[in-house]
């Protein structure tokens, strides 16, 4: 439940930021209509203070549903839903929704240039803060969720450069992996009687063959590995972003960086589950069900979507073929010219295969082969980068005092002491009073009269 | 003719009810029919040959007779368009409260359903009154029922929160008799002939009044104690429906009879005052509720809040603040009733509404726990739901008035997601509570179809908001200068005809801000 409340508020803080952009929209083009405050956002812009706030405001709405830093911490706090739920709404489609929001309203960011950058550097520093938080996580449905918010953050960048169709793109690739891993690390935490600690796990290999295929293919579309899903799309990102100028520069190696760290994270949890001798709770849980990888019903879907992230990538391949950036080009034109050069976008594609490759390696050294020790875990990794410390210090605990506060010294003493001070001030003067009290009602009608009468005086006076 | 049956039907059947010697199930099941019947009839008003006309300008259902003559008083009623939706409001909650009161077995029932009734037509009267004396008569002979009902059928400590209820309501009254002879003796008591004033003590007589009886701050202190030891019926028609009487006061008179004809009237030079208390409040109100130990407290500090949400539109003008705002008063009207009988539905079952003590009532409890996590969402406006249009119309209106007034409202706006889901979860989850014994049944099929009604109310308005808001202001004849978009250019919008000015939330605008 304070998972859901976290969620909550966090959401009515986006919430509330975007209805400030709305009502400066209604303010200034007088419609929310997208294709109406379009063709007149450009009378807004560019770089005016108007522009800038409605889109800081869409903005700060994306990432807090999105779950961007710093708005990110309710995402994995809410993963302690039902598995498919979290499959479903946290990690495929409702998440991602702040992608949406700011590809369909990208006008409104081209006209303010500055946000649109910050959109894109949010979603680099996302990428990398919460892919080095996933590579510290035990809970094997939380790694997926950082991982979630790690390749959100590759979409913003995407959408920051103005590269739509690849945000778009890697959203509809993300799903598909996504949902596998979800689906997948449901079926593994079933078949261990609920146990989500990946370090009471191993060697699920040979027991779960399937799983553990199903896995790799979404580990791996997940790392960007040829031929799988998310190698098209984050190429496609990665590609964009490097011919931007220097900024882009920046973008592309936090985005390259990033691939680093998604390989190794997402190459650990397959080792530290799947590989290595079997553990305890493994051999005793096993033994009990006879069938390992569960029912039919609940595997098939998963075999549905490996094969979604295995051949989902296919739907555009750069300077092939663009079913999906054509699909799109009514609402967000596409940068299809990236192809333009095409030895460069090889040499691309190859330097961050090298790179996964390269962090699938050392995920082999230090977790399966064990020929490394794995390395002491930075504390600031552990407390998730103290973001959640920092709120409660920063926000809650002063708005829970102030509330405390007003509640004490002056509801209690200033609001609702007045009426009891009048109440004793009255008990006073009744005794006063008590003499005129001669039960007569002529008396009581003719003091009610004197005192309006009086009111009214002053009234006529003061008018 | 309908207007005067509305407001005679129930005082007539507060009479039969009275004089009725019977059990009280025979005098409670007596006064709910009539309850019912009275909804009917308001209901008719959409039907039928004289059907109400949504986008007429004029006063409907008139009716007039002279009363005191020499002084042009006289019995004076009809129905403008918004007030037609806070007379169904006030039918649908004094149903709910009769329900609620029937089903609790209020004891000397005679005198209690009596009050009741009599309460309803005093309502009906002072939402339909256009004539200044009536008003003030309809006002008073409200309070009185509420004075006693606090008063006899109270909690504990029910003669200090009555003592603190009429010492505010009191003072309020007897400065708005002044103002009402000071004004309608220059003016004229007829609210459609009366002439507009510019005179700052008069606009503060009104419109003090009236902050005492919605209340806003810092005029709230009788409200917390009241709300805490009235029974739950009529704390939810207090909460609910009185609070509502304050805001159609500032509409029908302090709005239209001392106008924004810029600096030098009051409304122009002490809007600022009302934003800011009203501002105030709503943050104030908001931070109690999220402390309050009780779960009266909250939905009373909450309630707080609301009606000073609905000031900020009020005060902001112009046409999406204002329409927002009626949304507004039928839905909290709506929501804070159900609130105050879920609350008597809780507390007749654990005896206590402290929520350290509660908890845990969801598990073996579905009824209970759906209702109030449906009704507590919707009342924290989530998008989608009726308070969410009401909340968005004002504070877009309010924006366009100043941003800074908004920014507190979307503050506000996160507050009542803490404060409303802090209630849900202190109530419904955690491990059961020591004042919650182990059988404590689920909601009974009385208690579910009256609060079920009020919830099926709620997500018909979530349905179509513009039903309501599109359908508050065809018109009041008086016209009321409003600045708008462009501050510098006064705009004639104000209460005379918003709905022909520009189509904000037209067919097409209205999917795409209100109703998702």
């Amino acid at each position: 439940m304070a998972a859901a409340k976290k969620a909550f508020v966090m959401n009515a803080i986006g919430d509330a930021a975007m209805a400030l952009a709305l009502f400066l929209l209604i303010q200034h083009t007088g419609t929310l209509e997208f294709q109406a405050v379009f063709s007149k956002a450009a009378s807004l812009g560019p770089n005016t203070w108007v522009i800038n706030l409605v889109a800081a405001g869409l903005l700060v709405g994306a990432i807090a549903k999105s779950a961007q830093i710093p708005l990110h911490t309710w995402l994995p706090d809410a993963m302690e839903g039902p598995t498919p739920v979290s499959a479903l709404i946290h990690a495929a489609t409702m998440v991602t929704a702040g992608v949406y929001l700011i590809v369909r309203t990208h006008p409104l960011f081209e006209q303010a240039p500055h946000v649109q950058q910050t959109v894109a550097g949010i979603g680099a520093v996302t990428l990398l803060a919460t892919g080095a938080i996933a590579l510290v996580q035990t809970d094997i449905k939380r790694v997926i969720a950082y991982s979630t918010m790690s390749q959100i953050g590759y979409m913003f960048l995407a959408a920051g450069i103005g590269a739509y169709s690849a945000a778009m793109f890697h959203l509809v690739t993300h799903a598909f992996f996504k949902a596998l891993l979800f689906l997948g690390a449901g079926v593994v935490i079933h078949a261990l009687d609920g146990e989500q600690d990946m370090r009471k796990m191993g060697g699920l290999r040979r027991r779960m063959p399937r799983t553990f295929v199903a896995m790799l293919i979404g580990a791996g579309a997940l790392a960007g590995l040829p031929p799988l899903a998310g190698f098209f799309s984050k190429d496609a990102i990665l590609a964009t972003a490097f011919s931007e100028g220097v900024y882009g520069k920046v973008l592309f190696s936090a985005g390259l960086a990033g691939v680093l760290l998604t390989a190794l994270y997402s190459f650990r949890l397959i080792f530290l589950v799947f590989s290595g001798e079997e553990s305890e709770l493994v051999r005793e849980c096993l033994s009990k069900h006879k069938g390992g990888e569960g029912p039919r019903w609940m595997t098939a879907p998963v075999a549905v979507l490996a094969l979604l992230a295995f051949a989902g990538g296919w739907l555009e391949v750069a300077g092939l073929w663009h079913p999906f950036s054509r699909f799109l080009e009514g609402i967000a034109p596409a940068a299809i010219v990236v192809s333009s050069t095409p030895a460069r976008e090889w040499l691309l594609s190859g330097v961050s295969v090298i790179v996964a490759l390269g962090g699938l390696w050392i995920a082999w050294m230090i977790y399966s082969a064990r020929s490394q020790p794995a390395p002491r875990t930075p504390k600031a990794l552990i407390e998730k980068l103290y973001f959640d410390r920092a709120y409660d210090l920063l926000f809650y605990r002063p708005a829970v005092l102030l509330a405390h506060r007003l509640a004490s010294l002056f509801e209690q003493q200033v609001i609702e002491r007045s009426v009891e001070e009048v109440g004793t001030g009255a008990l006073r003067g009744g005794r006063v009073a008590a003499a005129i009290q001669n039960g007569l009602a002529r008396s009581y009608v003719l003091l009610v009269a004197a005192g309006a009468s009086l009111v009214l005086l002053l009234f006529l006076i003061f008018r | 003719m309908l207007t005067t049956s509305l407001i005679a039907l129930p005082l007539a059947g507060a009479l039969a009810v009275f004089l009725l010697p019977a059990s009280k199930e025979w005098v409670g099941s007596l006064a709910l029919a009539v309850a019912l019947a009275e909804l009917g009839l308001w209901i008719t008003g959409f039907f039928g040959k004289r059907q109400f006309d949504f986008g007429s300008a004029k006063i409907q259902f008139e009716q007039k007779h002279a009363w005191i003559s020499d002084l042009g008083i006289s019995y004076h009623v009809g129905l403008f368009t918004f007030s037609f939706w806070l007379v169904g409001l006030t039918t649908v909650v004094m149903a709910a409260a009769i329900a609620y009161g029937l089903w609790a077995g209020r004891e000397r029932a005679n005198a209690y359903y009596a009050l009741m009734l009599f309460l309803t037509g005093a309502v009906v009267c002072v939402f339909s009154a256009q004539d200044l004396i009536l008003f003030y008569v309809a006002f008073e002979a409200m309070m009185i029922p509420l004075y006693l009902l606090i008063g006899v059928w109270g909690g504990e400590r029910r003669v200090a929160a009555t003592f603190k209820f009429v010492a505010y309501t009191m003072a309020g009254s007897l400065l708005m008799l002044v103002t009402i002879i000071v004004y309608g003796l220059s003016h004229g008591f007829d609210l459609t002939t009366a002439t507009t004033s510019s005179s700052v003590w008069l606009f503060l007589g009104f419109a003090i009044a009236f902050t005492v009886k919605a209340p806003l701050f810092p005029l709230h202190g009788w409200l917390p104690d009241a709300y805490r030891e009235a029974p739950p019926e009529v704390a939810a028609v207090l909460s609910g429906l009185i609070s509502k009487v304050a805001a159609f006061g500032f509409l029908r008179i302090v709005f239209t009879k001392f106008p924004d004809l810029g600096a030098g009237t009051p409304l122009h030079d002490l809007r600022a005052l009302f934003l800011a208390l009203s501002a105030t409040g709503l943050i104030y109100g908001s931070l109690l509720a999220f402390r309050a130990p009780d779960f009266r407290g909250v939905v009373a500090y909450s309630s707080l809040a609301q009606m000073s949400l609905i000031g900020l539109g009020l005060f902001s003008g112009g046409e999406l603040a204002l329409s927002g705002s009626v949304l507004q008063m039928v839905n909290h009207g709506l929501i804070s009733t159900a609130l105050f009988l879920l609350a008597g539905a809780i507390e007749s079952r654990t005896s206590t509404g402290v929520l350290k003590r509660l908890g845990g009532m969801a598990r073996g409890r579905p009824i209970l726990a759906s209702l109030l996590v449906a009704i507590g969402v919707i009342s924290l406006a989530v998008p989608g739901s009726s308070a969410f249009a009401g909340e968005f119309m004002i504070l877009a209106g309010t924006f366009q008035r100043g941003w800074g007034w908004a920014l507190a409202g979307l503050v506000a706006i996160v507050l009542a997601a803490m404060y409303m889901l802090r209630l849900i979860s202190a109530v419904l989850h955690r491990e059961p509570g020591e004042a919650v014994p182990e059988h404590t049944p689920d909601l009974r099929p009385a208690e579910l179809c009256i609060v079920g009604a009020l919830l099926a109310g709620m997500l018909a308005i979530s349905v179509w908001p513009a039903g309501i808001a599109k359908h508050s202001f065809a018109c009041l004849t008086e016209t009321q200068t409003v600045s708008t978009t462009q501050p510098s250019t006064p705009v004639q919008i104000g209460l005379e005809c918003v709905s022909a000015t520009q189509p904000l939330f037209g067919s097409s605008a209205t999917s795409a801000g209100v109703n998702p």
